[in-house]
């Protein structure tokens, strides 16, 4: 016969009493909202602030636990975010990175760790780390942008291509839909193409320095609104507003009231609220057990130009 | 006495002849030369060649895509009466958004020849062809065939639309151009992009697949 020793006796009791209390930490922590962690590239641009204000609100109307962290377009900030986010026991990101390539390895952390990570507006070149990448469709935007450039320059003249961020897609995809269309016309030359980080202020000084080499341009074409109205600055203070012609991309509040007032062209609006609310919604499908989902989901971009302005508001619909 | 230093210097110099040849092996082993043409040639293996792609489709799915159509008067009638149902019953789109594209044929009496499209009368209604501004994914997207998913890059994808959109313009639209003259009755097989939102019936704009005159 066999008799337990005291000591086996406490040594079962206490590994009991251990998952007991695992098990109540689980069931408390089943009981508490979702966690959903909002990384954004950037907070120092309007657009930004719509998409992930947006996605916040959405992720506490949904009723998670929503926190917004930026990453100041810095992507061993982002990498803190990250690590911050898994050690802090987030459910879900919504990630709006910061780099191409660089942001990569952060969204692997994340998988590594289990927590599903929905991409909002910039790609990734990885289609196995994100569950999800909800991106603007900026090649085809810009082909309606070329089409109208072309149109309003009427096929001829010296114009300016002003890049957003070099490591970032969407300023390639805009750049290659733009040229899709305007390198087909040889008489239409571009005289400088230069970045300026999507920041107005960069974009200012960069048409400055442009215009004391060209002052004879006819367009300039800005990878995204902020440059646009950075550009419309310096052409204002070096009194060529009236002779150049400025196109962005964003469909951003200051530069719809711009193009009603004839100020800029035309812009590519995109659909930030419409991008963040569905990278919210697919979290909550997340919790609820999908998995099964497309790994790249386009939102359409659409042209406001002279002609239609009125029928556009600033970041498009909340649909 | 006098032997040592010799046969001291005789050991360095085995060592040091045994450290150069087995550098030199480590050295052999892990550089491997290869003609920069050669090298370059395996690299262009692995891009996406869009042209070829199309080549490939342009006969058999695409044509048949678009042999398969709706007629656009019965798709002006359709919206009429319904927008959100045509769009949801003809139209191809490739994600979220207010943008769809529809495969149409018809045929029409040219009214006009523009500098950048030419006008045709169809029924009641007046319909552009366009044959300048050939760009854009109507083609690619309205033929429902090809799906961003399958690419890993987007890039390679846009460029499916590019090489689509330059066979147009440089097989179809010149022939037809340097015919084509008022009066003219012509067929056509394309593609137009409409937004369910901001919908605009007035003078559609169809991009080209096929385009046949018959005086």
């Amino acid at each position: 016969m066999t008799y337990f020793k005291p000591i086996k006796i406490v040594c079962l009791l206490l590994f009991t009493a251990i998952l007991f209390s695992c098990q109540k930490q689980k069931s408390e922590k089943q009981d508490q909202p979702k966690k959903v962690a909002v990384i954004v590239s950037s907070l120092n641009n309007p657009w930004f602030v719509v998409l992930a204000e947006t996605a916040a609100n959405h992720a506490i109307e949904l009723g998670f636990e929503a926190t917004i962290f930026d990453s100041q377009n810095n992507t061993a900030l982002e990498t803190d975010h990250f690590e911050n986010a898994i050690s802090s026991g987030y459910d879900a990101i919504l990630f709006n990175p910061t780099d191409a390539d660089g942001s990569i390895a952060n969204v692997r952390i994340a998988k590594k760790a289990e927590i599903p990570v929905f991409c909002m507006d910039r790609e990734i070149n990885a289609t196995d780390a994100a569950t999800s990448q909800i991106l603007s469709d900026s090649y085809a935007g810009c082909v309606a942008i070329g089409k109208y450039f072309v149109e309003k320059l009427n096929k001829s003249g010296k114009y300016v291509e002003i890049l957003g961020l070099v490591g970032d897609n969407n300023t390639w995809s805009r750049s290659k839909g733009f040229h899709s269309v305007v390198d087909n016309y040889p008489e239409l030359q571009m005289v400088a193409q230069q970045n300026a980080d999507f920041d107005r202020n960069k974009a200012m000084e960069v048409m400055e320095s442009i215009l004391q080499v060209h002052p004879d341009i006819k367009g300039v074409f800005c990878g995204n609104d902020g440059m646009a109205m950075g550009a419309y600055q310096a052409l204002v203070a070096a009194g060529k507003a009236e002779q150049v012609m400025v196109f962005g991309f964003d469909g951003a509040s200051d530069v719809i009231t711009s193009i009603e007032q004839k100020k800029i062209l035309a812009t590519g609006m995109q659909f930030p609220k419409l991008i963040a609310r569905t990278a919210a919604n697919y979290a909550l499908e997340y919790f609820n057990g999908k998995r099964d989902f497309a790994q790249k989901v386009p939102v359409t971009v659409e042209m406001v130009n002279q002609e239609n302005v009125h029928e556009y508001e600033a970041y498009g619909s909340d649909e | 006495m006098s032997t040592k230093p010799t046969e001291a210097m005789n050991n360095k110099a085995i060592k040091y002849g045994i450290g150069v040849v087995a550098l030199a092996l480590v050295g052999y082993n892990s550089i491997y030369i290869q003609p920069l043409d050669q090298k370059l040639a395996e690299n262009q293996q692995t891009v996406f060649n869009a042209k070829a792609y199309v080549d490939g489709i342009w006969n058999q799915d695409l044509s048949k895509a678009y042999q398969d159509c709706t007629d656009i008067s019965q798709l002006i009638d359709s919206f009429n009466q319904d927008v959100n149902s045509t769009f949801e019953k003809n139209s191809h789109a490739l994600g979220i958004g207010n943008i769809g594209y529809f495969r149409v044929k018809g045929e029409g009496i040219v009214s006009a020849v523009n500098e950048n499209n030419v006008l045709l009368q169809v029924g009641s209604s007046i319909i552009e062809i366009e044959t300048e501004f050939i760009f854009g994914n109507a083609l690619r997207d309205a033929s429902g065939l090809v799906k961003i998913n399958d690419y890993e890059d987007t890039a390679d994808f846009n460029s499916i639309s590019e090489a689509l959109n330059d066979r147009i313009r440089q097989e179809v639209i010149p022939s037809f151009r340097s015919k084509v003259k008022e009066g003219d009755s012509v067929k056509f097989e394309g593609a137009i992009e409409l937004n369910k939102v901001h919908l605009n019936l007035d003078q559609l704009e169809v991009i080209p697949f096929t385009l046949q005159i018959s005086s």
